[in-house]
């Protein structure tokens, strides 16, 4: 089904700044949700902030993973994390241009990468989505995305710099659709792609139809079930929903729900 | 031309540069051979393109630096901008200006909104010095700093009034303590929005839900002293923007001005405090560029020009008089090194080496700002330059230091330079610098130590490479390169 409206709702707010560790976070810059619900948040502030924090939606803490550091299990940049099957948790440095996988109780089992434009090599990675035990990360600098099986074992990588189609700029969040397809928020082309998962590019959305208001740097996208994308528009400030076609869908307000809710029950 | 006409040219060239900017690097110095000196001054103070500054880029790759809340992020993002414009003597402006409307993030919390005040330096530094006025009496840094937004009309708060009066325009001994009160009566109600709420915001760094928030400017009339006020003699029903008026109208404004100018541009002065007691070191420097101020309705623009162009400022005993402030040093090195295009942890290397060195960007230590000077150096501070220098520019892969390298090749037509050879083209791209004969000599001492060099294979090129880079080194160490 087509959406052609969608509803958002204020829930509530989750954290507050915090420049000395403990509860609270500094520069979040990423985010997931574990399969009990618990919210890991990759801290990417300086000295005791730095790491994944793990919260509940009720904002009760739980602790951190990892602290500021090269060794292993330590970060400096934390950019973006993602779960396994197994709800083993990989964290991507874009510092350390590395991948570091925590087992579910938060203990480092390993790493991979290093700095380089090399397959296996990484510059500033910044997204990761986990699929059908294949890791890919969104390799900002080397303008691509890489494929690796869940041990670090390069498969393949696709992107160049450029402006459109398959070629990519500094590309940011990744996530997945319904069927598998992959959508990439190509930051510097101010534009949302999709791909299949071999990276062969299907299409792209730059301004949504319908919609005033183009892409301005988008960092991240979600989707929903329908396939709907969820864009957070980086550079304009806003979040843009488009359906899976393009079309820009507009926010459904308070009167319509009710009207529509009367109208179920009437 | 002779060759020693042209060898004086390029040298007072490079003395312009090391003044009205951070030192030319070669480039710098090639886009401007064969023009004339004041076509120089001009190009320099073109000031109608505004710089090219992928905040975007930055933002994201240096989290900190989108809200710019802590000192070390704020320092690293003005020292980004200051290595990579293209008008060098704006932001020269804005450090002029940041010394003596010294405002501190230490007071404030954040210093997002300190650069907020820097912006306004950039965007309103050389123009009509009333205008700068008015808007730094509206920068909500600066309401806060000076507590105005606690002076109100029935219960006022004189500390703007006193510091608009003593050290930013007119200096001590130019008005009185009346003046100082019916200033600061003119400045009521010139506030920030929600004063109160903001305060405690300030101050309360716990629970922060939506993040710092920059203060706002807003006037508020209930709060402003409607009565008749008398500053410097003129009295009247008068508000902030007339209060700057008067105050710009001071012929003793435009010499405190003047002074300063000279003070940060061509010779160190004595420290501030000492002025009402000391007569300017060149009063007739002081005249001309205070002539230049009324003669072009207060133009901080025509006084930076009358003073370049001035035989003062041209003179051969000015040069490399001044010690470099740290950010004028730190910047200069940067910039030889080449422009940042990818993120890079050298922006906060050089504004933790500035603060180390004495001179914490958008942190100076009181009102007062930095005296400067002699002040600059001290043993820890020089070891602390020299450091940095040398190691900024450690690295042939850096494209800045890749093209010096590629310059001073250049020196020779053969393909190979005797070491005395190599010290003269080092000393000729990093400025030129003129150095003592006993510095040149020990240079040229250890130079010798290489021999013969050549970049005919990789081998060659890298013994080349290390050379080179360890005399660059040297060079950077030395009091000339220290000094502007």
């Amino acid at each position: 089904m087509v959406a052609t409206k969608f509803r958002l709702e204020y829930s509530s707010n989750i954290g507050f700044a915090t420049d000395q560790g403990g509860r609270g976070f500094q520069l979040p810059a990423h985010m997931a949700v574990r399969s009990d619900n618990r919210i890991f948040v990759a801290s990417r502030g300086r000295g005791p902030t730095v790491g994944v924090q793990m919260v509940s939606r009720e904002f009760e803490f739980f602790g951190k993973i990892g602290s500021q550091g090269k060794s292993l299990g330590q970060m400096i940049e934390p950019s973006a994390i993602a779960f396994d099957a197994n709800e083993n948790l990989y964290v991507a440095d874009e510092k350390l241009n590395r991948i570091t996988r925590f087992d579910y109780e938060g203990e480092v089992i390993d790493s991979w990468g290093q700095s380089g434009s090399e397959p296996g090599q990484f510059n500033h990675p910044s997204g990761l989505l986990i699929q059908d035990d294949v890791v890919f990360v969104s390799d900002a600098l080397n303008h691509r995305i890489q494929k690796y099986t869940l041990n670090g074992d390069f498969i393949e990588q696709w992107g160049d710099r450029g402006l459109d189609g398959e070629t990519l700029k500094n590309p940011w969040g990744i996530t997945c659709a319904n069927n598998g397809d992959v959508f990439v928020a190509d930051w510097g082309n101010d534009r949302v792609v999709r791909f299949t998962e071999k990276g062969k590019f299907i299409s792209d959305i730059r301004k949504g139809e319908g919609g005033d208001l183009s892409l301005n740097r988008p960092a991240d996208v979600a989707v929903d079930k329908d396939d709907n994308l969820f864009i957070a528009d980086w550079g304009n400030q806003v979040l843009q929903v488009f359906d899976w076609a393009g079309n820009f869908l507009t926010l459904e307000s308070q009167e319509e729900d009710d009207a529509k809710e009367a109208q179920k029950e009437g | 031309m002779t060759t020693i006409e042209a060898a004086t040219h390029e040298q007072l060239v490079a003395h312009l540069y090391r003044r009205a900017g951070f030192g030319a690097t070669p480039q710098e110095m090639e886009q401007v051979k064969g023009m004339p000196y004041d076509d120089i001054v001009d190009k320099l103070m073109d000031f109608t393109s505004s710089d090219y500054f992928p905040t975007d880029f930055i933002s994201r790759f240096h989290k900190d630096q989108s809200d710019l809340r802590l000192a070390e992020a704020a320092g690293a993002h003005w020292v980004y901008r200051m290595v990579m414009t293209e008008t060098p003597l704006r932001e020269k402006m804005c450090l002029f200006w940041h010394r003596i409307f010294a405002t501190a993030g230490t007071k404030l919390i954040q210093h997002r909104v300190i650069v907020n005040q820097i912006n306004m330096f950039r965007e309103r530094g050389v123009g009509k010095f009333d205008d700068l006025l008015v808007g730094l009496s509206q920068d909500p840094a600066m309401l806060m700093w000076l507590d105005n937004q606690d002076n109100h009309g029935a219960n006022i708060n004189e500390n703007y009034g006193r510091e608009i009066l003593e050290l930013f325009a007119m200096g001590v001994g130019n008005y009185s303590e009346d003046d100082i009160k019916d200033t600061a009566r003119a400045f009521t109600g010139w506030t920030v929005v929600n004063p109160e709420y903001m305060s405690i915001k300030m101050r309360n760094n716990t629970v922060r839900p939506y993040g710092y928030i920059s203060w706002q400017y807003q006037y508020d009339p209930e709060d402003h002293d409607q009565g008749s006020k008398t500053i410097l003699g003129e009295t009247g029903n008068w508000d902030g923007e007339d209060a700057v008026r008067i105050i710009c109208d001071q012929k003793a404004t435009a010499e405190y001005i003047a002074r300063h100018l000279y003070h940060f541009f061509v010779a160190d002065e004595v420290p501030v405090p000492q002025w009402p007691h000391q007569a300017p070191r060149d009063e007739k420097a002081i005249n001309l560029m205070v002539e230049s101020y009324f003669g072009n309705g207060h133009s901080i623009k025509a006084m930076l020009e009358t003073m370049f162009k001035s035989d003062f400022f041209k003179d051969e005993s000015t040069r490399y008089a001044r010690i470099k402030s740290p950010a004028e040093m730190v910047v200069g090195t940067m910039r030889l090194a080449g422009p940042i295009e990818l993120p890079s942890d050298d922006t906060y290397y050089a504004q933790s080496v500035c603060s180390n060195m004495g001179q914490g960007l958008l942190r100076p230590p009181s009102v007062e700002g930095w005296q400067g000077g002699s002040e600059w150096i001290n043993t820890g501070a020089y070891v602390e330059r020299i450091n940095f220098a040398s190691k900024i520019l450690n690295d042939p892969g850096k494209k800045g230091v890749e093209d010096l390298l590629n310059r001073i090749k250049n020196a020779s037509d053969i393909g190979m330079l005797f070491s005395d050879q190599l010290v003269e083209a080092c000393l000729t791209v990093l400025g030129p610098i003129e150095v003592a004969e006993t510095t040149r000599d020990r240079l040229k001492t250890y130079a010798a130590k290489y021999g013969e060099l050549s970049w005919d294979d990789e081998e060659a090129t890298e013994y080349f490479n290390r050379a080179a880079i360890s005399i660059i080194q040297l060079i950077v160490s030395t009091q000339e390169y220290q000094t502007a």
